[in-house]
Formats: structure tokens, C-alpha cells, sequence
């Protein structure tokens, strides 16, 4: 009889803790900005534009594809995300109005035994956001056959104010604010439409 | 005579204080990491993969390695063929985002042994981490200009510096010293780690 309550008791515990570790599971959400490298850092529009291989308005299709790519048992990976060209700014002008696959930088990690997921951005980025509409500084590689984008936080700026996330991070970031602000008083506005 | 007293004792406590806000300022946790390598700095090994021999760096690392434990008697990084050394070094075309030239990254061991990957905004709060893993990309580091001996030390010394818990000089309250291995950005001749390189470190881990 003792031996049954105990069983009982230790069966309601295990379901508590599988119970509480389901639910954490889906919902912790941690997040790492990797700042400690050597980026390339632009002044200005007119240096941002020259480290640029195509510069468009775009917005995002579709939901980005999670791409792990670990390197000798360490983390690393990225996103392939479908942007529509709204506007070439700098660039082939016959791709407006036309999808590419571009590369974010931030991968989505399980945390194995630790329950939730890791969200790692390559230095204060934030990624893109369905119904914004950004200018994305692009940088082709040939070796992916695709273009990347540059220079993380540097190289993606929101136009329509609706990424607070973004918006968060470059509160943060002096010199990436002052870029954006050079960057948007030089655009030619009928390309900012 | 009393008042010239008073007048240079004046100056010299201006001069003091002067000092003294100078070093305050330039060594807060803008340039140097409250977190650290858990055990220290004065017996630390480093191990390079093939990829970088393959890519010619080898010298370059050995270099930078060498002048940052010539800065401080409390810092000692040796090279090891163990693969669970404390530092590991890579080497790869077009494997980090557009844009970057080198990354360095921290962890700490669970209690499973496994490295898991910190944020650095935690180092900075003081997270003391097991392993870093620096990574240059090749292909990015000759497109953004770190070519020849003196640029690609100060690449190489510049990763190796985060691994000691130093971060970004240009950070305020910024350091005008472009030549020092911790300002990134700049893709200056810097064979050695500059006089600001030395002091944080020093200020870090001790003479």
C-alpha cells in the first residue's frame, strides 16, 4: 500500500517535470548577437553603395529557410530567404519585379538536452520581417551562387517603420544609425515608393 | 612662495585627476571584457587546423600569438596538436557572411562536455567561458583589403584578442589609435599589438 502511494507520487512528479520541460521547451527563446569579429564598417551612402555588388527595396516571400551548417562539431548556419525586388537601385535593373534567394545571417539551433532554441545573428542583426519593405545592400558570392547580405546590420534598413526590432537594435548602434540616416537622405525618393 | 606652492600643487593634482579620467575611461567594458577564460590566461593552448597552413597563415598566427604573450607575463598561449586545446583556429573561403573577415566565438562545457555557444553580451557581464573557436574567412579577408604580412597579422592578432577578452576600440568611448589590433575596421600595417593594445591587456590579466 505505502509502496503504491509512492509509486503514485513519483509518477505525478516525472509528469510535472515532463509537462514543465514540454512547455519550456516551446517557448524559451534565447538569443545571441555574435559581435566579437572583424566586420567591415561603412561611414557613409557613398561608401555603403561602393561595398555593394546590388542595392534594392525589397520585401520578403515566403517563410526563410533554417540552414545549419556546422563546422567541426560547432554551430553555424544561415537563412535562405525569398526577397521581391521592389527596385534595383544600384545593380541590373531587368531584376525588379522579380524573386531571388538571398542568404541572412542568423541561424535557429535546437539547445539539445536544454530545453528551447537559440536564435544566433551575426552582429545586431535582426532578421526580415513579412510585410516590410527594406533597402538591402547585397554582396554577390560565386562560390554560393547567390547574393548575400552585407555586412549584417549594415547592409538591411527597414522603410516603413514597422520592424521595431530592427528599429531596437540600431537605437543601440550610433554608427549604424548614422549610416542609416545618410543612407536615406541620399536615396533617390521615387525609389524609396 | 606659499602661493607658488599652492599654484603647482594645483597643477600637478589637475595633471593627476587628468590621468586618472583618461584611464577610467579608456579601460571600461566598451574595450575589455569583464568575462573571461575560466581558467585564466597564463597556461592556455591553442591549436591551428590544417586549413590554416593550407591557406598560408600559419606564420601570421604563430606571430600574432607570440606578441600578445611578449605583453604580459600573465598571459601564456602555447601551441598544441591536442584537437581539445583551449583556442582553435580556422581557416575557410566564403564560410562566414558577407562582409566578414574573421569571427571569434566563446563557450562554456556542459556538463555533458559539450560546447555550447555564448553571447558575447553575457561575456562582457562577466561569463567566463571553456573554448573559442577564431575563423577568417580568406576569400573575404583579401576582398576587404587584410593583404600582406603586416595587414593580416593585425587581422589574426585581432581575433586572438577577443580569445583575451578584449572587444572593439572604436567603441565609446572610442580610442584614436587605428593602428592597434583592436580596432576593427581599418585595414592598417600592424605587425605588433599597439601601446593600447599592451595597456588593456596588461590592465586585464596583469604585467
Amino acid at each position: 500500500m505505502k509502496n503504491n502511494k509512492r509509486m503514485y507520487g513519483l509518477v505525478i512528479i516525472l509528469s510535472i517535470v515532463i509537462v514543465a520541460y514540454s512547455v519550456a521547451d516551446l517557448n524559451r527563446v534565447k538569443t545571441i548577437h555574435l559581435e566579437s569579429g572583424m566586420m567591415k564598417t561603412y561611414e557613409n551612402y557613398e561608401e555603403r553603395m561602393e561595398g555593394s555588388d546590388l542595392v534594392v527595396t525589397a520585401q520578403l516571400i515566403g517563410k526563410p529557410e533554417n540552414i545549419l551548417t556546422p563546422f567541426d562539431g560547432f554551430p553555424d548556419g544561415y537563412h535562405l530567404s525569398t526577397i521581391k525586388i521592389v527596385n534595383v537601385i544600384k545593380g541590373d535593373p531587368k531584376l525588379e519585379n522579380t524573386e531571388i534567394e538571398i542568404r541572412e545571417p542568423y541561424y535557429i539551433m535546437e539547445n539539445g538536452l536544454e530545453p528551447g532554441i537559440t536564435e544566433v545573428y551575426y552582429g545586431h542583426y535582426t532578421k526580415l520581417q513579412s510585410d516590410s519593405t527594406y533597402v538591402l545592400f547585397l554582396g554577390w558570392v560565386e562560390a554560393w551562387n547567390q547574393y548575400g547580405i552585407s555586412s549584417a546590420h549594415q547592409g538591411k534598413f527597414n522603410i516603413d517603420q514597422m520592424d521595431k526590432a530592427e528599429e531596437d537594435m540600431q537605437r543601440k548602434d550610433k554608427g549604424t544609425t548614422n549610416l542609416k540616416e545618410d543612407i536615406f537622405s541620399k536615396l533617390p525618393i521615387e525609389k524609396l515608393n | 612662495m606659499v602661493k607658488r606652492n599652492f599654484f603647482s600643487a594645483f597643477i600637478l593634482g589637475c595633471l593627476i585627476i587628468g590621468y586618472c579620467s583618461s584611464t577610467f575611461a579608456s579601460h571600461d567594458t566598451a574595450h575589455i571584457l569583464k568575462g573571461q577564460f575560466r581558467q585564466g590566461a597564463s597556461s592556455l593552448t591553442y591549436w591551428l587546423d590544417s586549413s590554416v597552413n593550407s591557406y598560408g597563415m600559419q606564420s601570421h598566427f604563430q606571430h600574432a600569438f607570440t606578441n600578445w604573450n611578449n605583453s604580459s607575463s600573465k598571459v601564456n598561449m602555447s601551441a598544441s596538436t591536442n584537437a581539445s586545446s583551449d583556442i582553435k583556429v580556422y581557416v575557410g573561403s566564403n564560410n562566414l557572411p558577407v562582409g566578414y573577415a574573421g569571427l571569434t566565438e566563446m563557450y562554456y562545457l556542459n556538463i555533458f562536455g559539450t560546447a555550447v555557444l555564448i553571447s558575447p553580451n553575457n561575456v562582457i557581464n562577466g561569463t567566463l567561458f571553456d573554448r573559442v573557436t577564431i575563423r577568417i574567412d580568406d576569400t573575404q579577408r583579401i576582398a576587404l583589403g587584410y593583404t600582406g604580412w603586416d595587414k593580416v597579422v593585425k587581422l589574426t592578432g585581432h581575433e586572438i584578442g577577443h580569445a583575451l577578452s578584449m572587444h572593439h576600440f572604436e567603441n565609446n568611448p572610442a580610442h584614436s589609435n587605428q593602428n592597434s589590433w583592436m580596432y576593427s575596421g581599418s585595414q592598417t600595417n600592424s605587425a605588433y599589438p599597439s601601446s593600447d593594445d599592451v595597456s588593456h591587456l596588461r590592465y586585464k590579466w596583469g604585467n
